[in-house]
């Protein structure tokens, strides 16, 4: 979510550039383009009402503030200086301005800044001046008197880019950067501040730009995942309670006071103790690293990966051929003994001389089918469900829509519960032939009709047969199955990838492959097994099919292979992004290592220690951070012990924990420090009494302390 | 498809009653009417399979010349052709699309 404050639409003074001007559609379409979600709107001495009216009414999710950027006479400059007003008082602030510019153009307007201060002191408004070595940037001592005049409105320093921004925050000045467009074609250039706590309401970003602890809080606790209690064993002296957020937590200090071996060994352990499974673990050691990251290059494939070569359910199939027996069929001789029993020729009531010709595997293979089909038509329409389409959609649609998903998910379970009926319903009937036949034979002594001929089921046997066998036939002849998820990006290499191929093609196995089979399978047996397969699709619904089925089971007996999933075979190596193997230095495996562990989003604990070690501060900035902040958006807990102030100051962590030595007589003893960059405090664990200036001592405690303030400009936070 | 009737032709045969399917020009699968025998069967059931793939096959009953058409036999062969085309009815529904 972007914000832009200074965004111009119109040229409305001689020297503003025609390419201010700008359609609608084109607003809308840049701005979505750049992730932009606020606007304001802010010509030179003019507001238009009814273009601010147009543009606010969008569906694009953008809201737009009515705003002007006008001409001030301080005491000792002159400049420029935005004013920005609610979007529900833009009638009132277009009657404010006609009163403040009357008959004036925008060129010849301007006003002193006293009078400017009196007409806008303690209203609803947000002043942002140019500032610094921004082209008509007030001085010092202007904007001085703007803000000890104007109350208690908001006022936002804009300087001249966010390098500059990021010097004012660290010396506790308030910023915004604005687009100040001047060409619609470059908008996508611009340099706009990311928002780490969203506002919905031109309210509540008042209450943000007054660090209002209430509306703070709210974010926060809509982040808020759990407490760890901090109690080691061997150090009864800490005891501490931490809130960890679904977001970025700090843990930073000085060397030595317990940040891995108390803090992070403390809550790795109270995740493991609760039985999370998805906890990802970095640590900075360079054996472990080059350990885990050399597994990488070897992967065993599991029973489950059948399923990459072909959705069919491949281990079963192979099931039905190993389980595969032929059927008994009714010999004539039971016709004849029937025909001859004179008892039962003469029988009045039907069961006795009744048949069944269905087909029951037909019929359950229909109510399988519309089983599998309402599973996957539910799972379909509840991820619609979750996907918010609320923006997207009228009131009236999204009725529609909900009505035509349940219409759909009804009717689909209508057609289960009508195969499953006539599946149920021939099953029965048979059955009870079958049973009541039975039951009059051993009773009476005679012979009744047979039931069926064994036709359908000598059919039915192969058909199963057959659909088994083609299904693996064409599994093994397709090409190798490549997966290439990315491992991590070297910022001079570029991306690296960890190559897969899944394969049970006997056609694709190379001798790198074969290390993965299974004692007792070798590639003639694989080759041979791919025959039998072939024979038994082949001879398919003719007689030669029970010699197949007989051959191939004796086959398949002496080659070990017990399922399917023994045939699949995969290999994997490490590419460059032309696809060359590539073999990263021990320093670069601690990077992509990093890298892959952020990468995969599996998981939702990530536990670093130290990540700026071993990789350096540039991949860090460049890669690194970027990949924390698009983590904490997702609501993963990351919790990172640190001493590089681009990752304690850059990622705007929701919690920063601070371990502070010191020394009482001869002994060392320790204090933590708990807060966020957002209140700007750190308030000790164990004394109330104790604060910190959290902008202070990251400064002094971390490494590249000031250089991580400039950096920060491009996140607005505070 | 075309229409393929398969005459079953009921028959003395060493002392046996069988029935006797023409499947082809030079193909004839032989059915002893008072067997257990299994293997026969099976195999004119697979070909009268593929037949179902390439023709809409019915099946009709002849005696051989001189064959008694009182005798018990004649009841069987009727009704095991009766059984047997019913069944064949169901299989031609549910044949899948192609091999």
């Amino acid at each position: 979510m972007k914000i832009d404050l200074h965004c111009h639409t119109k040229k409305t003074k001689t020297g503003d550039p025609e390419t201010r001007n700008v359609t609608k559609e084109v607003f809308l379409e840049k701005l979505s383009g750049l992730a932009v979600s606020f606007v304001a709107i802010t010509n030179h001495n003019h507001f238009d009402l009814e273009q601010f009216k147009s543009f606010a009414s969008n569906d694009r999710g953008i809201t737009v503030f009515p705003g002007v950027e006008l001409d001030i006479k301080g005491k000792e400059s002159n400049g420029h200086c935005i004013l920005i007003s609610a979007p529900d008082k833009a009638e009132n602030f277009n009657e404010f301005l006609k009163t403040l510019i009357g008959n004036h153009t925008p060129n010849s307007f301007s006003i002193e800044i006293d009078g400017f201060i009196n007409l806008i002191k303690n209203k609803e408004f947000i002043v942002i001046p140019h500032y610094g070595s921004k082209p008509h940037a007030l001085k010092d001592s202007d904007v001085q008197l703007l803000i000890d005049g104007i109350g208690k409105i908001p006022v936002l320093l804009e300087p001249s880019n966010i390098r500059s921004a990021g010097i004012m925050i660290a010396h506790n000045k308030s910023t915004m950067i604005g687009s100040d467009v001047k060409d619609w074609n470059k908008y996508s250039d611009s340099k706009l501040p990311e928002l780490k706590i969203p506002f919905s309401s031109y309210d509540q970003f008042i209450k943000l730009l007054k660090k209002d602890i209430a509306t703070i809080e709210t974010f926060v606790q809509g982040k808020y995942s759990e407490e760890v209690h901090i109690k080691p064993d061997q150090y009864p002296d800490c005891n501490v309670k931490l809130k960890i957020y679904n977001d970025i937590n700090i843990i930073f200090g000085g060397k030595g006071t317990g940040k891995t071996e108390l803090i992070l060994a403390e809550i790795k352990k109270h995740f493991v103790e609760k039985g999370y499974s998805d906890v990802s673990i970095y640590l900075p050691n360079d054996t472990d690293n080059i350990q885990e990251f050399d597994s990488l290059k070897s992967n065993t494939p599991q029973e489950s990966d059948l399923s990459k070569i072909t959705d069919d359910n491949l281990e079963n199939h192979f099931q039905t051929i190993y389980n595969h027996s032929s059927v008994t069929i009714s010999p004539t001789s039971d016709y004849y003994k029937w025909i001859a029993s004179e008892k039962t020729k003469s029988l009045v009531f039907g069961f006795a001389n009744s048949t069944f010709t269905e087909s029951l595997q037909i019929s359950k293979d229909l109510f399988e089918n519309e089983k599998i089909h309402y599973i996957n038509t539910k799972k379909a329409i509840d991820d619609v469900k979750i996907i918010a389409v609320d923006p997207y959609l009228s009131q009236d649609n999204l009725e529609y829509l909900g009505h035509i998903l349940d219409l759909l998910k009804d009717n689909s379970w209508s057609k289960v519960v009508e195969t499953f009926s006539t599946y149920k319903s021939a099953y029965l009937t048979k059955w009870s032939i079958e049973k009541l036949k039975t039951l009059y034979q051993n009773k009476k002594g005679v012979k009744v009709k047979p039931t069926e001929t064994g036709f359908v089921a000598i059919f039915e046997n192969s058909l199963r047969l057959r659909n088994a066998s083609a299904l693996i036939k064409k599994a093994m002849e397709f090409v190798p199955i490549i997966e290439k998820p990315v491992i991590g990006n070297l910022v001079e290499k570029g991306t690296i990838y960890r190559e897969i191929e899944y394969s049970i093609n006997p056609l694709s196995y190379k001798d790198r492959y074969t290390k993965h089979l299974n004692p007792g399978i070798t590639q003639t047996s694989i080759r041979s097994f791919k025959k039998g397969i072939d024979d038994l699709v082949s001879s398919s619904f003719s007689i030669k099919e029970q010699k197949a089925i007989v051959d191939f089971k004796a086959n398949h007996g002496l080659l070990n292979i017990k399922k399917l999933s023994d045939l699949l075979l995969c290999n994997t190596r490490i590419i460059d992004e032309n696809n060359n193997p590539y073999d990263p230095s021990p320093g670069e495996k601690a990077m992509l290592l990093l890298n892959f562990k952020l990468m995969d989003d599996t998981k939702n604990v990530y536990i670093l220690d130290e990540p700026e070690a071993k990789v350096g501060h540039k991949y860090i900035n460049e890669v690194i951070i970027p990949r924390l902040i698009e983590l904490a958006r997702r609501d993963k807990k990351i919790i990172i012990t640190t001493h590089d102030a681009n990752i304690a100051v850059r990622t705007l962590p929701l919690l920063s924990v601070y371990r502070e030595q010191y020394r009482e007589g001869l002994k060392a003893k320790y204090r933590t420090y708990i807060g966020s960059p957002f209140i700007d405090k750190m308030q000790c664990y164990e004394d109330s009494e104790k604060k910190l200036d959290w902008v202070k001592i990251s400064m002094e405690t971390l490494e590249g302390g000031e250089d991580a303030f400039i950096e920060r400009g491009e996140n607005y936070g505070r | 498809m075309a229409d393929k009737n398969i005459v079953a032709t009921l028959k003395k045969l060493d002392g046996k009653d069988v029935l006797s399917f023409q499947i082809s020009e030079s193909k004839k699968d032989v059915i002893d009417l008072n067997s257990d025998d299994q293997t026969h069967l099976k195999e004119l059931f697979y070909d009268l399979i593929q037949l179902l793939f390439t023709d809409d096959i019915t099946l009709s009953l002849d005696f051989d010349e001189g064959y008694d058409q009182n005798n018990i036999f004649a009841n069987v062969a009727k009704e095991y052709l009766k059984a047997l085309g019913d069944e064949i009815k169901t299989v031609k529904q549910n044949l899948p699309q192609k091999l």
